[in-house]
């Protein structure tokens, strides 16, 4: 499937699996309330490489959605950066300013919201919604505006003529289509989705992830995908990294986190699903609940919770620790680790 | 109950007080009116009149209706406001006027908003013929023109304090009560009526039991609002001769004031105090209904704070998330 | 049908079969458009299925499959167009025509999908869990009541979270005390209307624990509405799966989901995600979405989709076969008529 884009094409580094294509370093995001900041993003960092799918599992109030607008500068008051970096092929969006980011939204990076595919505006057709984000970024004329629009369509697996429809006239799966179109117009570089199919039925799921994964591959643009499902996460993505109360408390490939979970997080994450085959065992999940992001607790923030340690670290921070080629755990010392390495003492290893 | 310890966040705004503190449930009533400056500023301001017409004899003491001297005197010693045409005491005609003016101005605000409440919240939980008669009986009242009816009111009922309250109420209350019903609607669609019902609750406890706690915000805004509206239509009709002359009201102080050509003198202390005390009071609780606004709308608040917190580390405004370093 | 062993049963499966809850041919039609061209949506088409004491039945469909409906339905929150309703033998549409009387209310519980929305902000937790108790006057000691129930599900200490209100507590928090609410009266039946489906994901287990301890407990029969597979059959005796307002399968859980017969339960089966395979497995091939409720036309409401659709598909709807005694489908395909195999 070969599309047309010769004037909207963004010229790209080709991926030569060692640069970056988003690098964020010790991210800081805090939310101003009247108890005190609520430290939302802790010390954050992490990578993304061309062509891949990263993805940001945890639960409500982890960060992952924090991190999906910061990426963009598009998180609302009270929302302020208090440090880190993120660097986009080696530009900090976080030193950019309006303009530069006028550029740098959707061009190099386009996001698909939580409930887009509700946002839509309703007095407009789809149509005018996605050709006024080919104009707004591009000086072409209407009709090569309508054309692109009606390519976009097509490539999501709508017919064009459903250009001149309304969103109410379309079924949930069908607007959000049109929402991931509209992410894809200008060609980004990398396109975030921020629980794009919660809202959506098993099967109409299945089949938008499955034609992103086919766009994916002929495009070639990188995922940031945000979910609360895990199950789907490793289905659906190449690396993964597991949020807890603002943190990275373990990130590997998606495989090996769902076979060899180390983080008590995740392997209590992961006992919360039941299976659809198999002997039916008792799922406990995790007691208690998440920590207030004001007050948060000392040292491991996940200790109130952890059934598994018998140290509880309340002192200092663990440490995100490369136990494992590829594979990072928030590490303190004295963490029982089953996978046979020794303890990890005091020292630690710098993060990446 | 929780206590909300009101701190100040990050990078406050020098100019307020340091840790005010206010211990007020979160979710009461209370919280709402005082909870922000506005509404506090505002509420100073009511309390001022309020007190002064209660303690009316201490304040001014006297019979505001007495013969004190010759007429349009300016300010001086002996009367403090100076007299009016009729050679009254103009402070104590406003002090005393407060009493009557502020009685029905709460007191026609309270009449309007109890029918409004009652008629739209069963008009708006209801469905079918009930809802459809009450409706009707609001848009009625809504279409025919207001002022023209009261002018007939008051004109054919008896003068006195009890008929201006009774007609600004009937003609005011299908405001509010449309505006109540809407709320109402929209509430009664929410999950908890639903299982209230499905509890067994009568209907009329879900109305009034489940569903007005959570109206409180509409309701008393709604009243204020209707103190406001009933303060200045009775000083209208008191000013164009259609109230009691025999009564002190700050809208028959500025009638006498105009009857006996205080404007045409220059007599300015006849009628500027009344004036000016209907024009305070209603400012007042406009302030209090909009810092009611704020507290209800936590998305201003957010926003006044991160601007705060941009001035103090001198940034420029961007309308992109902001980056403030801070050590970690 | 019904088996009466004496109650109260200790574990699992061997509870009484005592039948508290039967629906005949259900259906819900919602009128639409305006007097030119008036339309109905249907909603809901025949449901048939029972529910006894102790048992959990899970109702799987997804959007538009009318699974909210029949919770309305037997809640009485709306009047069905046609079908029976029994309690304990008895059509309560004939016996009380009006609406629901407080004994049904007693009877028959619900709890909500959304935890933010079904406890009312402006009052305290107390308040939510003894109103049911004054209503029916459960109890003359209606606070200690109250603290009991909040401390059986798991609410400690009862008394402080008694006073507090809704915005304190934790989604979950909300959903247990929904679940006291709907325990107040001491009802044989509970609905629970996706439960679960907006809770944290580490904290689903905990209520879906909760429902089946209540099951063994105290023997309350439970309809579990969701549209996750995975979770009906962990805490579902029996599934029914729903689509477009019909039903097209009901088996034992596990049955259901090892030898599913409908060609709708395959395709639901097959696109749950699978973290072992990966999401390029084999998916059912059936595009499209679930058909429009509105005026549909007559025969099989999969037709549109199915994969091995036949004309006879498109004209009749198909009737229940038995394929065991507890696994009955409605598809041609299996055939229609009495039991095979």
């Amino acid at each position: 499937m070969s599309i047309e884009t010769s004037e909207f094409v963004n010229p790209r580094r080709t991926a030569d699996g060692k640069e970056p294509l988003l690098d964020i370093n010790t991210l800081y995001v805090e939310y101003l309330t009247r108890r005190g900041p609520a430290k939302a993003v802790n010390n954050v960092s992490f990578s993304i490489q061309p062509g891949e799918v990263f993805g940001l599992a945890g639960e409500s109030g982890c960060g992952k959605s924090t991190i999906a607008h910061t990426i963009l500068r598009v998180l609302k008051p009270p929302a302020v950066i208090t440090g880190g970096q993120i660097l986009f092929d080696g530009e900090d969006v976080l030193k950019m300013n309006d303009r530069q980011l006028e550029d740098f939204r959707w061009r190099k990076v386009s996001m698909v919201f939580q409930s887009a595919m509700n946002s839509l505006n309703p007095v407009i057709t789809v149509g005018e919604q996605v050709t006024d984000v080919i104009l707004r970024h591009n000086k072409v004329s209407k009709k090569d505006a309508y054309d692109r629009a009606a390519e976009l369509l097509k490539i999501v697996g709508i017919e064009p003529e459903r250009l001149k429809s309304f969103p109410h006239q379309m079924s949930g799966g069908m607007r959000q289509r049109v929402v991931i179109a509209i992410a894809l117009a200008l060609n980004p570089a990398m396109m975030i989705m921020d629980e794009p199919t919660t809202a959506l039925d098993v099967v109409v799921q299945k089949d938008i992830l499955q034609q992103i994964q086919q766009l994916k591959e002929t495009m070639g643009f990188s995922i940031l995908f945000i979910t609360h499902d895990v199950s789907l996460m490793v289905e659906f993505s190449d690396y993964m990294a597991i949020m807890y109360a603002g943190e990275i408390v373990e990130k590997a490939a998606s495989k090996e986190i769902f076979t060899n979970p180390i983080h008590p997080y995740t392997q209590g994450l992961l006992s919360s699903f039941p299976s659809l085959t198999g002997k039916k065992r008792k799922l406990t999940g995790i007691p208690g609940s998440p920590p207030d992001l004001v007050n948060p607790p000392t040292g491991c923030k996940f200790h109130p919770r952890c059934t598994r340690c018998t140290h509880k670290e309340t002192e200092v921070a663990p440490q995100l620790t490369e136990v494992l080629p590829g594979h990072w755990v928030a590490v303190h010392a004295g963490m029982p680790l089953p996978t046979g390495n020794d303890r990890i003492g005091q020292s630690s290893v710098a993060k990446r | 109950m929780d206590t909300v310890e009101k701190k100040l966040p990050v990078g406050s705004d020098p100019k307020r007080k340091r840790g005010a503190r206010i211990n007020i449930p979160r979710t009461s009533a209370l919280y709402t009116l005082l909870g922000s400056p506005k509404a506090r500023v505002g509420f100073v301001i009511v309390m001022l009149f309020v007190l002064a017409a209660i303690f009316a004899p201490l304040v001014a003491p006297g019979d505001p209706k007495e013969f004190v001297g010759a007429t349009n005197q300016p300010p001086s010693a002996q009367n403090i406001m100076g007299t009016n045409p009729q050679g009254k005491d103009v402070f104590r005609q406003l002090v005393w006027g407060g009493r009557l003016s502020l009685l029905i101005g709460f007191g026609s605000g309270a009449l309007m908003v109890l029918i409004a409440t009652i008629v739209g919240m069963i008009s708006g939980y209801k469905r079918g013929i009930v809802d459809d008669i009450l409706n009707f009986i609001m848009n009625l009242f809504l279409v025919i023109p207001g002022l023209p009816l009261l002018v007939l009111l008051s004109a054919y009922l008896k003068p006195g304090t009890a008929t201006v309250i009774f007609s600004l109420a009937f003609t005011g209350w299908a405001y509010n009560a449309r505006i109540i019903r809407a709320q109402t609607m929209s509430l009664r669609e929410k999950d908890f009526v639903a299982a209230a019902v499905v509890s067994g609750e009568p209907v009329l406890k879900i109305i009034f039991v489940h569903i007005l706690p959570n109206m409180v915000n509409i309701i008393v805004g709604g009243f204020i609002g209707a103190v406001i509206y009933g303060i200045m239509a009775s000083t209208g009709l008191a000013f164009l001769g259609l109230a009691s002359t025999q009564d002190v009201t700050w809208g028959t102080n500025l009638f006498w004031a105009q009857n006996g050509g205080a404007l045409m003198i220059g007599a300015w202390w006849a009628f500027v105090p009344s004036g000016l005390a209907v024009a305070l009071v209603a400012f007042g609780l406009a302030l209090i209904n909009y810092g009611m606004d704020e507290i209800t709308n936590p998305r201003l608040i957010a926003e006044r704070d991160v601007k705060s917190v941009l001035r103090k580390a001198k940034l420029p405004r961007m309308r992109a998330t902001p980056v403030v370093p801070h050590e970690h | 049908m019904i088996e009466t062993t004496t109650y109260p049963g200790s574990t699992g499966r061997t509870l009484s079969k005592q039948v508290i809850l039967e629906v005949r041919q259900l259906t819900k039609r919602f009128p639409i458009g305006n007097a030119l061209k008036l339309r109905q949506v249907h909603a809901l088409t025949d449901a048939t299925f029972t529910i006894s004491r102790g048992e959990v039945v899970a109702l799987v469909g997804e959007s538009g499959s009318g699974k909210s409906t029949t919770a309305r339905l037997i809640t009485r929150l709306i009047e069905p167009t046609r079908g029976e309703i029994l309690l304990h033998g008895q059509n309560v549409l004939k016996t009380e025509p009006r609406g629901a009387s407080l004994k049904y209310r007693r009877t028959i519980q619900m709890i909500f999908q959304d935890p933010y929305g079904s406890l009312n902000p402006a009052r305290t937790i107390g308040f939510h869990v003894e109103r049911p108790i004054k209503i029916h006057q459960r109890s003359s000691h209606a606070e200690q009541a109250v603290h009991e129930l909040l401390a059986s599900v798991g609410l400690n200490p009862a008394e402080e979270f008694a006073k507090k209100y809704p915005y304190q507590l934790s989604g979950g928090q909300r959903q247990r005390v929904a679940v006291a609410r709907a325990l107040a009266v001491e009802p044989e039946l509970i609905l629970a209307d996706e439960p679960i489906s907006m809770l944290d994901v580490s904290i689903r287990m905990g209520v879906l624990n909760l429902i089946e301890q209540l099951k063994e407990e105290r023997g309350i029969g439970f309809l579990y509405i969701t549209h996750d597979l995975a979770s009906a059959r962990y805490i579902g005796d029996r599934t029914i799966v729903l689509y477009a307002g019909h039903m097209v399968e009901c088996a034992e859980s596990t049955e259901l989901m090892e030898q599913p017969a409908h060609p709708y339960t395959k395709l639901l089966l097959s696109a749950v995600p699978n973290p072992e395979s990966g999401l390029s497995t084999k998916t059912v091939q059936a595009r499209g979405e679930i058909p429009s409720l509105i005026d549909p036309p007559p025969g099989c409401p999969f037709a549109p989709r199915c994969p091995r659709v036949m004309d006879i598909c498109r004209q009749t709807m198909p009737t229940a076969t038995n394929l065991t005694e507890q696994h009955w489908v409605r598809c041609h395909l299996v055939g229609s008529g009495p039991s095979q195999q």
